[in-house]
């Protein structure tokens, strides 16, 4: 008797014990499950039932890895519980990330032990599953609020944050202090309107109403008050609402831009005297232009009167005028019409350094010819052979190039004059960027020791009077040529004949 | 009308260059009448009574020997005057200037010019230009009804 009785008292302590742990099983807040040793579930805790969303019925002596749809059938878990354990005993706090098909994605910390049944003392698996998907999160997240701390004290911008709904200003960065002047202290817990430093524009609850109701306002340029130095700082004001937790905020990102303004402002004065002075220059060159003008008109008419009367008188007077008054009227006239020339000259010259270049495709073959027949046609008495090799096209001022040829074929045909076979070349040849051109003659020639006297205004390298000319031909070319980024240059020997070469840039200026 | 008594208006400011222009004219025998004017308004007046008159008063000359750079109205204008008239714009207009600004003559002519003369230096040459082109528009306008 006493035998059953001990038994029955040992049946009972040991039922109230297993009922005490139960109950503690059942109240962990970690999910435990128990399998047996073939790894079906025993049994498993209300945490896990209610953390996996799954039934005692639907677990219950299945095979763990079939259970839910096999979403414990995770190769992780399964090296975990076949090869560790059986080794082992036991492992603690593996970390496991599993998206499962109903709860999504979760990060758990496993543990487990190998136990012993209290019936059939038959081994069994406990599995303690801890869910510590939120605490990862919650850990991110401060992580990342460290981060964006240290952003926000030592950004280089002004940042300020405020209440949403009152304006009151909850936190400020330190270069907005030093920019601003105003210790922490002076701003926090005060309204944005408040602060002197805002005055008119955003210290206006206008604005700030306008700001609360459209979430986001941007000034480009605002002047604000340091309140240490008085020392107005340009600034570009930002400002957008947004929540954090359950509290609506709006952050004022305020930069610094009163070097950038200054620069802006230097760069509009200089701006500024460039385009004053290119109006100046612009005047300037109107007036020359009036004044070439004028020149020309005004100028002229006095020579005419000089040379009209000079004949005049020859006409009228001509019994009364002997060899030498008419010698000394003649020279009179000619002087006028010299005049007239270099007059004309000067304003061929001036208008081919005024004008702008107009660029078309020009087949410079054309030109030439063209040039050379009208020579064919007005020196019938003279023997000159004219060779045009082919010139191709290029881009440039139609007729500058013909100015350019002209003067050029002209200076040729001149200085060939007293040649009884005279020889003149016109030829070209395809450099990499650029085209260059030549007229060759065999004319009289210059000397090299002169060269740099060719292309300057009213220089003539010629004393023999049988040529005339004021000496602005070349220059014109010159002035041509160079406007068009292209160079020249001339050889030459004495009575053997004289070569000038001239390039042309080849880029593109006219779309085809 | 007696087409001797005034056939050709010269406008032209520089008295030099009027005397040059009378003997060139002369030295080829054209006899008719000169009128000068001084410059351009003296020009308008004379053909329109006024500067603003729309109603041509003279219709004699034959022809007008303008100059372009007058003071007060300039030649331009003075040939837009005529060439945009019903009547006026028969008169032929030759255009007798010290300038051969490309500007100046493409607008002559787009005004209706009749004709347009460089004056020369050379007085030989000024004689003979004068002697063509005038003697020309005379002998034209004759003959037209």
């Amino acid at each position: 008797m006493q035998n059953v009785t001990d038994l029955k008292q040992i049946e009972r302590t040991v039922q109230e014990a297993r009922e005490y742990a139960e109950s503690i099983v059942d109240t962990v807040r970690e999910s435990l499950i128990v399998l047996n040793a073939d790894l079906n579930v025993v049994s498993a805790n209300r945490s896990f039932y209610q953390t996996f969303k799954t039934k005692p019925e639907e677990t219950k002596g299945q095979l763990i890895y079939d259970i839910n749809n096999h979403q414990w059938n995770i190769p992780k878990l399964r090296e975990l519980l076949e090869e560790i354990l059986p080794r082992n005993t036991s492992f603690d706090n593996f970390e496991v990330e599993h998206d499962f098909p109903h709860i999504g994605k979760r990060t758990m910390i496993l543990n487990a032990r190998r136990i012993h049944g209290a019936e059939n003392k038959t081994e069994m698996i406990l599995l303690a599953i801890e869910d510590i998907t939120e605490r990862k999160r919650a850990e991110a997240l401060s992580a990342s609020e460290v981060r964006y701390r240290r952003l926000f004290e030592s950004a280089k911008d002004g940042i300020m944050i405020l209440d949403a709904e009152t304006g009151i200003i909850i936190d400020m960065n330190p270069f907005l202090i030093e920019m601003l002047g105003y210790s922490k202290e002076q701003f926090l817990g005060k309204a944005i309107w408040e602060m002197g430093f805002f005055k008119d524009i955003a210290s206006n609850k206008d604005k700030f109403m306008e700001l609360q109701q459209q979430e986001y306002i941007r000034y480009e340029d605002l002047s604000l008050k340091n309140a240490d130095d008085g020392q107005r700082v340009e600034v570009e004001f930002v400002s957008n609402v947004y929540a954090v937790d359950h509290q609506t905020v709006i952050q004022c990102n305020i930069r610094d831009i009163t070097e950038r303004k200054q620069m802006e402002h230097k760069l509009h004065e200089a701006y500024q005297k460039i385009k004053t002075r290119q109006k100046e220059l612009e005047m300037i060159n109107k007036h020359l232009d009036s004044f070439a003008y004028s020149i020309s008109h005004d100028l002229r008419a006095p020579l005419r009167a000089i040379s009209g009367f000079a004949q005049v008188l020859i006409d009228t007077q001509g019994g009364k005028v002997n060899e030498e008054m008419r010698h000394y009227l003649d020279r009179i006239s000619d002087g006028a019409k010299k005049m007239g020339q270099l007059i004309d000259d000067l304003l061929d010259f001036s208008r081919a350094t005024r004008s702008e270049i107009k660029y078309e495709k020009i087949n410079v073959e054309n030109i030439v010819n063209d040039l050379v027949k009208a020579y064919r046609d007005v020196e019938l008495d003279r023997d000159i052979e004219f060779i045009v090799h082919p010139l191709g096209e290029v881009e440039a001022d139609k007729e500058m190039l013909k100015v350019v040829f002209s003067n050029l074929l002209q200076n040729a045909v001149k200085f060939t004059t007293y040649r009884e076979k005279a020889r003149i070349e016109i030829g070209s040849e395809q450099k990499e960027d650029h085209i260059q051109f030549y007229v060759k003659d065999n004319g009289i020639g210059f000397d090299m020791r002169y060269k740099d006297k060719l292309f300057k205004a009213f220089q003539r390298l010629q004393t023999d009077q049988r040529f005339t000319g004021t000496g602005i031909g070349l220059t014109i070319v010159e002035r041509i040529v160079s406007k068009h980024g292209g160079n020249i240059w001339a050889k030459g020997e004495v009575d053997k004949g004289a070569e000038f070469c001239f390039t042309l840039p080849s880029k593109t200026h006219v779309d085809d | 009308m007696n087409n001797k008594e005034v056939a050709i208006l010269l406008v032209e400011d520089n008295a030099s260059d009027e005397e040059l222009a009378t003997i060139a004219l002369k030295k080829h025998n054209i006899t008719n009448k000169i009128h000068v004017a001084r410059d351009g308004a003296e020009a308008l007046e004379y053909l329109f009574g006024s500067v603003d008159s729309e109603t041509l008063k003279r219709v004699d000359p034959l022809i007008v020997l303008l100059d372009l750079k007058l003071p007060r109205i300039d030649g331009l204008e003075v040939l837009r005057r005529i060439k945009s008239h019903p009547e006026a714009k028969k008169i032929p207009v030759v255009v007798l200037t010290s300038s051969s600004e490309e500007e100046d003559i493409v607008e002559s002519y787009r005004l209706g010019v009749n004709s347009y003369i460089r004056k020369p230096v050379d007085f030989n040459q000024f004689t003979e230009a004068v002697n063509q082109i005038g003697l020309y528009w005379l002998l034209l306008n004759k003959q037209s009804p």
